[in-house]
């Protein structure tokens, strides 16, 4: 049998080691297409005399490696140098700046407001999946709204999305850009990235299944008859499965962001990393994955945690016990 | 619904899906004014773009698009997940402490961004949507491969596979048909065909970004047309814009539907007895 810890471990590993790991990966992969790197920033035959100097300055002479290992001291002093470093041209404690989108801003000054967007979108949808997911736990959710979630889930992100969009531009007319029409865009979009591509009936059938598996136990029924609540007794067991779910429901939700925030112009990062693709802006497309690993690795640190503050839960229980 | 009927339902939307695909003109055919925005009444059967020329064509070509791409996703997932199953049944502690590491990295990436940035790294003279589809099916591999996994579980693991052996059954007959056809063929079907509509359906999505974007598309030459351009066509119908293409909307909303009624009908002829 595993180790308890085994799981947990394995899961703090990997989310160290994304965000080192997958930069290095789309280093090597813009040095794998075909052509310098240096002549998207500024083609050999326009910048003829300052050709060799700029890919020196953007560290893009000396092979995907050099570059990689620039661009990741900076990125992982982001916490020790602070915001002012951030404006100092080659600074340390940044993400780099950008290639071609807006040349030589910033990549973190570009990100800002963006994340915070991204993060309210994302939040947003996720209160709905737990919301869901309450009520499913609860059995307070009837067949029609589980059918009608279904029916909607199996309807792709863009549809929902242009639907979305539609009823923004027939609700607002020309006054789309106002703050109340900023407001129920971003309500209208974190319903839509809830409800596309299956997430909320997904999580309310999940969640549904597992409580009505556990509820069947045994020692849930012992539980009941020694006066203790159904909920307190199933939780250590079920809550590693649920948070393993809602990692990836919210993973989910952060990578079909991207396409609703184009669809319903929601200045997140998921618009900023569409546009860096557009514009082959690769120190944008680096810095905004970064943000996305980062994220991803957080929910990773968050199971793990939960899993073992579990496991030592159970490990704890039952008080009073004499052997 | 009986198994067969799905099944012939299934049949009929792959044939309308892929087949199209293969009898593709490289290139649309040239425009007639006179017939701007005709309904499918002027123009049978689909009607025509603001050019003039027939939406069949846009149908055609991209059918020819997605069709094979999206298959080999399918079937990728539907390779990983056997391997998944079979893992399960071979009690293999050593691998499946291999596969739980790789599922745990590829699970944790966002598969969108990672999609995005490898359509962006594909060189423009070979865009097309394999590498996006290969991708895809990359990614989705850990969870059917898991699925797959705890269905073997549930069937009883080494377990299972042993009670069979010891009836005399060949570890082929145990692993292939006991194993796969019998038990795990409604999860892989499944996987796979999950895959293979969210592989056209990524397509249409990364082609309408682009179409909206009046930019070169990450799937396909600039000389073939995406099933989302039809449906780009048929937004334009709707306010602000406002333009007669509401038979485009209707077409690309009833492409989206057969792709998910053909995977509902066959995900509902291979389910478990």
């Amino acid at each position: 049998m595993t180790r308890w810890w085994y799981r947990p471990l394995v899961r703090f590993l990997v989310a160290l080691a994304l965000p080192i790991g997958v930069p290095a990966l789309i280093a090597c992969m813009i040095w794998a297409m075909p052509g310098d790197p240096a002549s998207v920033i500024c083609a050999p035959e326009v910048c003829t005399n300052s050709y060799d100097a700029l890919s020196a300055r953007w560290h893009l002479d000396a092979g995907p490696m050099n570059y990689y290992s620039h661009w990741i001291s900076s990125a992982l002093d982001i916490g020790a140098c602070g915001v002012e470093e951030h404006n100092h041209v080659g600074g340390v404690g940044d993400l780099g700046k950008s290639w071609t989108y807006m040349p030589s801003e910033q990549v973190l000054t570009l990100l800002g407001d963006s994340i915070f967007n991204t993060l309210k979108l994302v939040g947003l949808a996720s209160l709905i999946l737990l919301l869901g997911a309450v009520r499913a736990a609860s059995g307070n959710l009837s067949h029609l709204t589980q059918k009608l979630f279904r029916l909607l889930g199996a309807v792709p992100a863009l549809v929902l999305a242009l639907a979305g969009a539609a009823f923004i531009a027939v609700t607002f007319g020309s006054e789309t850009a106002g703050s109340e029409a900023n407001t129920v865009r971003l309500l209208v979009a974190a319903f839509v990235l809830a409800l596309a591509d299956a997430s909320l009936s997904g999580t309310v059938d999940a969640v549904e299944q597992v409580v009505s598996a556990e509820k069947q136990q045994r020692y849930v029924e012992m539980g009941v008859l020694r006066g203790e609540s159904v909920l307190s007794n199933m939780l250590p067991n079920i809550m590693p499965s649920l948070a393993g779910q809602f990692r990836a429901r919210i993973l989910n939700l952060i990578s079909s962001a991207v396409v609703i925030e184009v669809i319903l112009s929601v200045e997140g990062v998921g618009d900023l990393l569409w546009n860096a693709t557009l514009d082959q802006d690769f120190g944008l497309v680096l810095g905004s994955t970064f943000i996305f690993v980062l994220l991803s690795s957080f929910l990773l640190f968050i199971q793990a945690i939960v899993e073992i503050v579990t496991a030592l839960v159970v490990r704890k229980s039952p008080k009073g016990v004499v052997v | 619904m009986s198994r067969k009927l799905s099944g012939a339902l299934a049949l009929l939307g792959f044939v309308v899906l892929v087949v199209p695909g293969f009898f593709a003109p490289e290139f649309l055919p040239a425009g007639d004014m006179s017939l701007r925005l005709a309904p499918p009444s002027e123009m049978p059967p689909f009607g025509a773009d603001r050019s003039g020329r027939p939406l069949l064509a846009y149908v055609m070509q991209g059918s020819g698009i997605v069709a094979l791409p999206s298959l080999l996703a399918g079937v990728l997932v539907m390779g990983f997940a056997i391997l998944g199953g079979l893992l399960a049944c071979t009690d293999s502690k050593r691998l499946s402490v291999l596969i739980q590491g790789l599922g745990e990295v590829l699970g944790a990436l966002p598969r969108l961004v990672v999609v995005l940035v490898v359509a962006r790294l594909v060189p423009r003279d070979q865009r097309s949507l394999v590498p996006i589809a290969v991708t895809w099916a990359l990614l989705s591999a850990p969870g059917a491969m898991d699925e797959a996994a705890s269905v073997a579980g549930r069937l009883g693991g080494a377990r299972f596979v042993e009670a069979l052996r010891a009836h005399g059954f060949s570890k082929a007959r145990v692993f292939l048909y006991h194993v796969v056809f019998l038990n795990l063929r409604p999860v892989v079907v499944r996987q796979a065909l999950e895959v293979f509509a969210q592989v056209v359906f990524l397509e249409i999505a990364l082609s309408y970004l682009t179409s909206a974007a009046y930019l070169d598309a990450f799937t396909h030459a600039d000389s073939s047309h995406s099933w989302a351009e039809i449906l780009f066509l048929g937004y334009q119908s709707l306010p602000p814009v406002g333009i007669e293409s509401i038979h485009a909307l209707a077409l690309g909303m009833g492409l989206i539907g057969i792709v998910l009624g053909t995977s509902a009908a066959a995900i509902w002829a291979v389910r478990a007895r």
